[in-house]
């Protein structure tokens, strides 16, 4: 949800109930002033009455005026205070049906009578009164809305307008482009300070960033002369003349010396596939790399003795970065075939939608998901240096694969689903 | 005046030089220039490559290697792009504007998976990362070679066994021999670094690529060479390959 409507929301909530309670208080108050009125205007008309007829005004003329009537009772009655009613009463004419009716009575001794004086008046229901105030407060509410809407449109246009192409910026920023974000000047405070925030986050991002690219490049490059140096002075070693003795322990310094290489090279790809260096935006014909990784696989396939099936759609061509792909697909493949068994199987099916390669092989000891963790082996034992399948899950987050590994019935089975 | 003349004697000088570069490239003792900033590494290339009778050059870092490839022209740059003083592509670039007539080799870090597009993009003939095995390097200079025919004929021979580089056949006393791609590859790696001692890791690496765990290809790699042994002497060819104690091969021969 957009800040705006949240904020819109939460206002139109807020302003509902204040109007609730407000309207609820209004009523009250209206209604007890409405009572107090029409209840003072009938106390001053019976006492207004006692009053001329005790200076002497004839019965006759003062009643019906202000809907006095005035019944005479016997003087030894005793005197009654004031009776307040608050019925329903019809009001004249009838159509109108029925209405709220207040009458008040007091009975005077004047002279040697004795008056009953009684009148009454109409007044405003309860739920009038509560139509009537629900009424304005909904019009009341309606022009805030209104208000509020525009109000809103201003506030995302011009005030927000920093705040969005803030986001806009974030959104836009890439590491591999090496410019720091640029934002437009803002004039709120809060925004300015975020600017300024961001800006000096992103150059540090950026500094830091080609800190850690620069260490993996000069870590590469430092550790790879060596190893090149190494292999250079042990093939001269190997032109000269030399016993078997000599051989056995050049041939242990030589596999050393590539497991050394291979775990280098192994963990630098890793760290520029994490640091995002290569972005997936190529059109790759994958199922052109399938088969050439397939062709080239097709001897040891051969030699091992395996069982090779493949389900190749021709032309499935998908969004990700050509070596990348290469190097997946010759891992998962050299995967499957290292980590078979006797007499086994290799399965290889590609469609548009994903790829799936299959082998049968021994139990794995570890929970499967596991095998995707750096130096994690099956058989902690083997050859391999336990980064192949690292590798091949940072290279599907790359390209935005899914990948999955699952094991039953003795089949390895790994699916990558693009997008 | 003095000055002048000075400038002149250069001038001269230079276009000696340049006229002996060309003679060489004549009579066909390839000039290489190797620019690599890794003094070690830089001398066992360039002793591997000087056994195999080319002439080597060496340039330390970029503006040297630009000086020279300004002045003398060569046959082949083994070309480092991770340089000390510049990036090695930008020699490319040169090489490339100044439309000078030499194969370009390019060298990098194995991760380094863009400077290999970028280099075969811009027009370097081959593409070979570090670390690498010397014969594999010695393989790829020989194939450039080959491709651009500087050796002007396709066919070697070695004992009995002629290899045609162009038809990619190989016969022996005369009869077509059989092979598989790899066998053939096996064989032409091994023709290309006679009589050296060639490692397990390096034949694997040359078989099967960069991107695997070569160590438990060994098998394979012992596999193709008995293949290959057997195919070879039933044809009655001459059985030059020896084992060296496991450690590697070694294709033993008289040159021809």
């Amino acid at each position: 949800m957009k800040l705006i409507s949240k904020l819109t929301l939460w206002y139109i909530a807020i302003t509902t109930i204040v109007l609730l309670i407000g309207g609820f208080i209004l009523f009250k108050a209206i209604l007890y002033e409405v009572d107090r009125e029409a209840q003072r205007k009938l106390y001053i008309w019976v006492s207004l009455t006692a009053e001329q007829i005790e200076q002497g005004a004839p019965v006759d003329s003062v009643e019906h005026i202000n809907n006095i009537k005035i019944n005479e009772l016997d003087f030894e009655a005793p005197e009654q205070p004031f009776v307040f009613k608050d019925t329903m009463g019809i009001f004249p004419p009838k159509e109108y049906g029925e209405d709220r009716k207040i009458s008040l009575s007091k009975s005077y001794k004047i002279g040697d009578r004795h008056y009953h004086i009684s009148t009454y008046s109409f007044v405003a229901e309860p739920d009038e009164i509560i139509f009537g105030l629900s009424k304005s407060l909904l019009v009341i509410l309606g022009i805030l809305l209104l208000i509020l809407g525009v109000l809103s449109l201003i506030i995302s246009r011009k005030v927000l307008a920093p705040f969005n192409s803030a986001l806009l910026a974030i959104k836009n920023f890439d590491l591999k482009q090496k410019e720091p974000m640029l934002l437009p000047e803002a004039r709120t405070s809060e925004f300015r300070e975020l600017n300024n925030f961001l800006e000096k986050m992103s150059e540090k991002v950026l500094k830091d960033y080609r800190i850690l690219k620069e260490f993996s490049e000069n870590a590469s490059h430092e550790i790879q002369t060596p190893i090149s140096v190494i292999r250079g002075k042990l093939e001269m070693l190997m032109a000269t003349s030399i016993n078997e003795e000599q051989a056995s322990y050049m041939s242990a310094i030589q596999n050393a010396v590539q497991k050394l290489s291979n775990v280098n090279q192994s963990l630098l790809l890793l760290t520029r596939l994490e640091n995002r260096e290569y972005s997936p935006d190529q059109e790759v014909n994958i199922s052109e790399k399938l088969n050439n990784a397939l062709v080239a696989f097709h001897e040891l396939i051969q030699m091992r003795g395996l069982d090779y099936e493949s389900n190749i759609e021709p032309e499935v061509v998908i969004r990700a970065h050509p070596t990348l792909v290469e190097i997946m697909l010759s891992n998962l493949i050299s995967n499957a075939i290292r980590h078979n068994i006797k007499d086994g199987r290799i399965g290889v099916e590609l469609n548009s939608g994903q790829l799936r390669i299959e082998n049968t092989g021994e139990d794995p000891m570890v929970p499967t998901g596991e095998l995707f963790k750096r130096f994690k082996k099956n058989n902690q034992s083997s050859e391999s240096t336990g980064l192949g399948l690292s590798i091949v899950s940072q290279i599907c987050e790359v390209n935005n694969f899914t990948i999955d590994y699952s094991f039953g019935n003795g089949i390895h089975s790994i699916v990558v689903k693009f997008q | 005046m003095e000055d002048y003349l000075y400038e002149r004697l250069l001038l001269g000088i230079l276009l000696t030089s340049k006229l002996l570069q060309k003679q060489h490239a004549y009579c066909k003792s390839m000039k290489v220039l190797i620019v690599e900033d890794q003094q070690d590494l830089n001398d066992d290339i360039k002793h591997y490559l000087q056994s195999e009778g080319y002439i080597c050059e060496v340039s330390l870092n970029y503006n040297d290697a630009e000086d020279k490839l300004l002045s003398f022209s060569y046959d082949c740059v083994i070309l480092d792009i991770m340089l000390p003083d510049g990036n090695g592509l930008d020699l490319l670039r040169l090489i490339k504007k100044g439309k000078m007539d030499c194969s370009v080799l390019v060298v990098s870090a194995k991760n380094a998976l863009d400077d290999k597009l970028d280099g075969l993009n811009l027009g370097a003939d081959d593409y070979i990362t570090k670390p690498f095995h010397l014969s594999e390097l010695n393989a790829r200079i020989k194939a450039i070679f080959r491709r651009r025919n500087l050796e002007g004929h396709s066919i070697t021979k070695i004992e009995n066994i002629e290899i045609d580089t162009e038809k990619m056949e190989v016969r022996v006393e005369g009869s077509l021999l059989d092979l598989t791609r790899k066998e053939y590859e096996l064989l032409l790696y091994f023709v290309t670094n006679k009589n050296r001692v060639i490692s397990r890791q390096s034949v694997a690496e040359h078989l099967w690529g960069d991107y695997t765990d070569n160590l438990d290809n060994f098998d394979f790699v012992y596999q193709h060479v008995k293949n290959l042994r057997k195919k070879i002497s039933k044809a009655g060819g001459a059985d030059c390959i020896e084992t060296v104690y496991g450690l590697g091969y070694k294709m033993n021969s008289s040159v021809s």
